[in-house]
């Protein structure tokens, strides 16, 4: 027969440890992690007595937590999204206020430029307004080096970012080991708030790189990162180290380093903060860079060509306006030896065309006897050939626009180099005149009209397509040789004219009787001649009806410093469509950075806004089944507090059945 | 469904703080009155921002060059203007010159005018600009455009370029034109032949100015026409090709006020020449005007008061008054074509201020904040997130707990 003293004591016992429970339960009602939990009680084994079973009163059979694992697994894969989103939405802001500001931006930086370029062309003799031009040129210089700098800046920034959060994900990893350990060495029933915590540091985790996770029979949680990589197995974790890559030593590479082994795991990262970092650097900083870059390598490109076609002030031909997009250490910084070559080649990327370039880096692979050009944005392979007979050799790619020099040595299978055309020209572009004369605002060569003419013949044009000919380099400050056009016989009769070197001031014949003069149309003068008055490298446009005897010089503008042709030239590259192949102007591809960034950072703005929402449901869902309800643990309270004074009030009527009985046999 | 009680706070939290975003949101808009705060708010605005930003500076550009050039041409133009009414007077004074009075002392200070009045066009035509660049040195802006050397002559020291200026993106306007062109570009003569007379005539024969009309478009050499007598006594005139030394008028007799014509030259000669006498017909040259009012000085100082000496005379003049003419046609011409400019670069101006403004407008229309809306936005926001705080308040103090 059950004791009714037991029966009550065991209600006290198991009705306290629920108010235990609910007093825990309240006490952690803001901790964050926390599961409810729950005392079960189930009434104990009932004893046979006389042909009946008699219960035996109550006890606890287990305290549980109140969880489900979808939730957890629901909230892991949520925080990862949102963490990773949230970063790259606060890295890409940065680059999209940057550009956005038109303090900073660079298009106002390159209109000031062309208008101070337009003001020498309104008076091209004027000292002030090429001073002007020239500290405008210095202007945009520094424009690009701050964008640049500022971009450096925020990937050092990112890089520290990537280092600092694989040793958190270290230190999480070892903790979570350290939790198995505890979890599975305590038997079948686990301590619910061991387990809430490693639940904890799992989500903690997740903020910063994407995990999954399995169950192991002895109660421990294997962690696998990338495309499971394990961090922790059981009571053991390995470490996850940043290190800078030896192919690109501005970017991070990620190892997972255990005693035993080191396995480079940075192309299958993904997810949290790291993966946001890894993206924002891949979607948006390194493109900012390179067409930065290839903008400024087309401002560099173009005007130092155009000014190369001009005479300045000081009756020199035109020198480079910036620095030349080809300088050999430029060039040079261009290839990247990955320091796990084991050959010794020494490769240089030469630019031939920047309209063709793109914002790609590519990766130069030697294998099997062969290079390969791999397009890292597309990861497709752009050329295959060998290496150059001789070297020092070239080889070009033209459907990139550029040419690949390799310098000395030699590669050895396996060999790997990083190409980054554009990506530090911005950093690297610098004004290299020094002086206003020194702006070649004038055409280097004259025509003149002679006076006795008697046709109608007129000077169309002259154009200069090359000044580094023998014709303007052989003698300084003159052309070798001026010539004089005279014609012979009216147009229309073969034999029109005849070309004179002009250099001792009268006329020696160079070739006489050159035919094809259309009258009355345009007619280039130099290329009906042929060579080798054609690639003399300027032209004169004739039109008109001249006659025999009329002739026409063609001379070095000596102090032709009023003549603005060259340097509205140099005013009409501001809308010539120099980059992406003839599709943009310097502004519109800088434009393309701005839209690019802006609907990246625009889509990743409504795709963080989405993973907020998904995770709050997340949390709301796993909270609303685990979280602790102070109203419901009042009411609890009072449930467990009756219950325990009804037990103390059955011992109460238990002592008073003895006393009855002690007192009938007094 | 269960709620826990940390999701009261949160979710009220959560409701709070993502309406503080859309106020601070509003309130930023608010306070720069612009839409479009960075190019992420709405990458085609963005877009289309930075390109009518480069659109409305470019135009803006074409019209600060369409203003200095139009500076220029006005310059020009003014400069111009005094020397058609220089060559204006000239004309008349040339023209009271031939009047036949040919009074000593009238033709001396006929001459001294001219002189000054020679000083005067060349002092125009090297003018210079605010900055002091020659006006019509071509390029050669620092080199003075016409100088004269120490035997009399005038010569043009600048070359034939003309500066040209963008007013708009499809449009370049000149902005200046060069002495030759004006000045030293004129045909002398009728603009076919001038006309002149050996200085050994005794006669008194002069020319008219003639004209030419035949293919080709100029004259194949220049031409003699001789006196002589026949047998008869009567007075001939032969004429002969000086290059060829062709006689292509056989011994003709003459008769005054007779139209000569031969090749597609037609000239009449008046007045009594004596055998021996030669006429002269020479092909145009291009001849500076200050050396076509140079001959007319000339003329007046080694004038021979006799009757072969006045014809020799007028025969100049004659010469000089048709060079004269072309000279002032030439400038009327580039006046006119300064005029076609100045039109073309108001036209431009006043396409480019439209074209701003259209650009204006869409930049507005993209970027600006319509602020009507943004504050009826703003205080909607405002209700909403005061009554999310007051409603948090209120299921704040809900508790049990208050009851126990």
């Amino acid at each position: 027969m059950p004791n009714i003293f037991g029966i009550s004591v065991g209600g006290l016992l198991s009705n306290q440890a629920a108010l235990n429970t609910t007093a825990h339960n309240i006490a952690n009602a803001n901790t964050e992690g926390y599961s409810r939990q729950r005392v079960n009680f189930s009434a104990s084994s009932p004893e046979f007595v006389g042909g009946n079973y008699f219960g035996a009163g109550v006890e606890v059979s287990q305290v549980i937590r109140i969880f489900e694992q979808t939730h957890q697994l629901e909230l892991q894969s949520a925080t990862s999204n949102f963490m990773r989103l949230e970063m790259y939405l606060s890295q890409a802001g940065r680059v999209d206020g940057m550009l956005a500001d038109s303090d900073n931006g660079l298009n106002n930086a390159m209109q000031n430029f062309f208008t101070a370029i337009q003001g020498v062309s309104n008076d091209p003799g004027s000292i002030a307004a090429r001073q002007v031009m020239l500290d405008q040129a210095g202007g945009l210089v520094s424009r690009f080096d701050s964008i640049h700098s500022q971009l450096e800046a925020q990937t050092t920034q990112v890089n520290a970012s990537i280092d600092s959060v694989a040793k958190e994900i270290t230190a999480i990893g070892s903790a979570i080991a350290a939790l198995n350990q505890q979890i599975s060495s305590s038997g079948r029933n686990p301590p619910p708030d061991l387990l809430d915590q490693r639940d904890l540091a799992i989500t903690r985790l997740s903020e910063l790189i994407s995990v999954q996770t399995s169950t192991q029979p002895d109660g421990s949680l294997s962690v696998f990162i990338g495309s499971g990589q394990s961090l922790v197995v059981g009571s053991l974790a390995t470490e996850l180290v940043a290190s800078l890559d030896p192919q690109d030593p501005r970017s991070m590479r990620l190892f997972l380093r255990s005693n035993t082994s080191n396995v480079d795991i940075t192309q299958n990262i993904s997810g949290g903060q790291i993966g946001g970092l890894r993206d924002v650097v891949a979607d948006i900083i390194e493109p900012a860079f390179n067409t930065l870059g290839r903008v400024a390598i087309a401002v560099s490109d173009a005007l130092n060509q155009q000014s190369q076609l001009g005479l300045d002030l000081n009756n020199d031909l035109g020198s480079l306006i910036f620095t030349d997009i080809n300088d050999a250490t430029i060039a040079n910084s261009r290839v990247i030896n990955s320091t796990n070559n084991t050959g010794n080649s020494s490769i240089s990327l030469n630019i031939d065309d920047p309209s063709l370039l793109t914002d790609s880096n590519y990766t130069l692979f030697f294998q099997g006897g062969n290079y390969q050009l791999i397009d890292q944005t597309t990861n497709t392979t752009i050329a295959t050939f060998a290496p150059p007979g001789a070297i020092p050799g070239s080889v070009a790619v033209p459907s990139i626009g550029v040419t690949i020099n390799f310098n000395s040595g030699a590669s050895l299978a396996g060999d790997s180099f990083e190409i980054q055309p554009t990506r530090n020209f911005s950093r690297d572009i610098a004004v290299t005149i020094t002086s206003a004369e020194q702006i070649a605002a004038a055409s280097p060569v004259r025509a003149t009209f002679a006076q006795s003419n008697i046709g109608s013949g007129e000077i169309i044009s002259t154009r200069v397509s090359d000044t580094t000919t023998a014709q303007f380099t052989g003698v300084p400050g003159n052309l070798n040789p001026p010539i004089r056009i005279e014609f012979d016989s009216p147009p229309g009769v073969a034999g029109e004219f005849s070309i004179y070197d002009m250099s001792s001031g009268s006329p020696v014949l160079i070739t006489g009787g050159i035919s094809g003069y259309q009258p009355n149309q345009e007619n280039e003068m130099l290329a009906l001649a042929g060579a080798p008055f054609n690639a003399y490298g300027y032209e004169m446009t004739l039109a008109g009806d001249p006659q025999p005897g009329d002739n026409f010089d063609i001379a070095y503008n000596a102090n032709g410093g009023g003549d603005n042709s060259n340097i509205n030239l140099l005013a009409d590259l501001q809308t010539a469509t120099t980059l992406d192949n003839g599709g943009s102007s310097f502004q519109q591809a800088f434009g393309r950075i701005i839209s690019k960034v802006g609907v990246n950072t625009q889509s990743a703005s409504i795709k963080r806004d989405a993973a907020e929402s998904i995770l709050f449901q997340t949390k709301e869902r796993r909270e609303s089944l685990s979280g602790v309800n102070l109203d419901e643990e009042a009411a609890n309270l009072l449930k467990f507090q009756q219950a325990y004074q009804a037990s103390a009030q059955v011992i109460s009527v238990a002592r008073t059945l003895f006393q009855t009985m002690l007192d009938s046999v007094r | 469904m269960r709620i826990s009680t940390s999701q009261i706070t949160s979710a009220g939290v959560r409701q709070m703080l993502l309406r503080q975003a859309e106020v601070q949101h509003t309130q930023l808009q608010l306070a720069t009155q612009l839409r479009v705060l960075k190019p992420s708010d709405d990458p085609v605005a963005a877009t289309m921002i930075s390109a009518l930003n480069v659109e409305i500076s470019q135009f803006e550009q074409y019209n600060r060059n369409a203003d200095a050039a139009k500076a220029s041409n006005e310059l020009e133009e003014t400069v111009l203007s005094s020397v058609t009414d220089l060559l204006f007077r000239v004309r008349e004074l040339t023209v009271s010159l031939g009047n036949g009075s040919y009074d000593r002392n009238a033709l001396n200070s006929i001459g001294v005018e001219l002189k000054e009045r020679l000083q005067e066009a060349v002092g125009l035509a090297n003018s210079q600009n605010a900055n002091g660049d020659y006006l019509f040195s071509g390029s050669q802006i620092s080199t003075q455009a016409f100088t004269k050397d120490s035997s009399g002559n005038y010569s043009y020291n600048g070359d034939q370029s003309q500066r040209l200026l963008r007013v708009s993106s499809g449009v370049v306007e000149p902005t200046s034109d060069s002495g030759f062109d004006v000045f030293v570009n004129v045909p002398t003569g009728n603009g076919k032949f001038s006309i002149g007379s050996n200085v050994a005539n005794t006669g008194t024969a002069t020319l008219s100015p003639g004209s030419y009309q035949a293919p080709p478009n100029f004259l194949a050499e220049a031409y003699s026409i001789t006196f002589g007598t026949n047998v008869a006594g009567e007075t001939t005139y032969t004429v002969t090709g000086d290059t060829t030394a062709a006689v292509i008028v056989p011994a003709t007799v003459y008769q005054s006020d007779q139209e000569i014509s031969f090749n597609g030259v037609s000239v009449t000669v008046k007045g009594e020449p004596v055998a021996g006498d030669i006429l002269n017909i020479t092909p145009s040259v291009k001849q500076d005007i200050f050396t076509t009012l140079q001959n007319a000085i000339n003329a007046i100082n080694s004038f021979a008061d006799n009757s072969a000496g006045r014809a020799s005379f007028q025969n100049v003049l004659t010469n000089v008054q048709e060079s004269l003419d072309n000279g002032m046609q030439n400038i009327d011409l580039t006046r006119g074509k300064i005029g076609g400019r100045l039109n073309a670069i108001d036209s431009e101006i006043n396409t480019n201020l439209s074209l701003i403004i259209t650009s204006k407008e869409s930049l507005s229309d993209v970027r600006d904040l319509d602020v009507v809306e943004a504050s009826t936005r703003f205080a909607q926001q405002l209700a909403v997130l005061e009554a999310s705080q007051a409603s948090f308040v209120r299921i704040q103090n809900l508790s049990l707990f208050n009851f126990l």
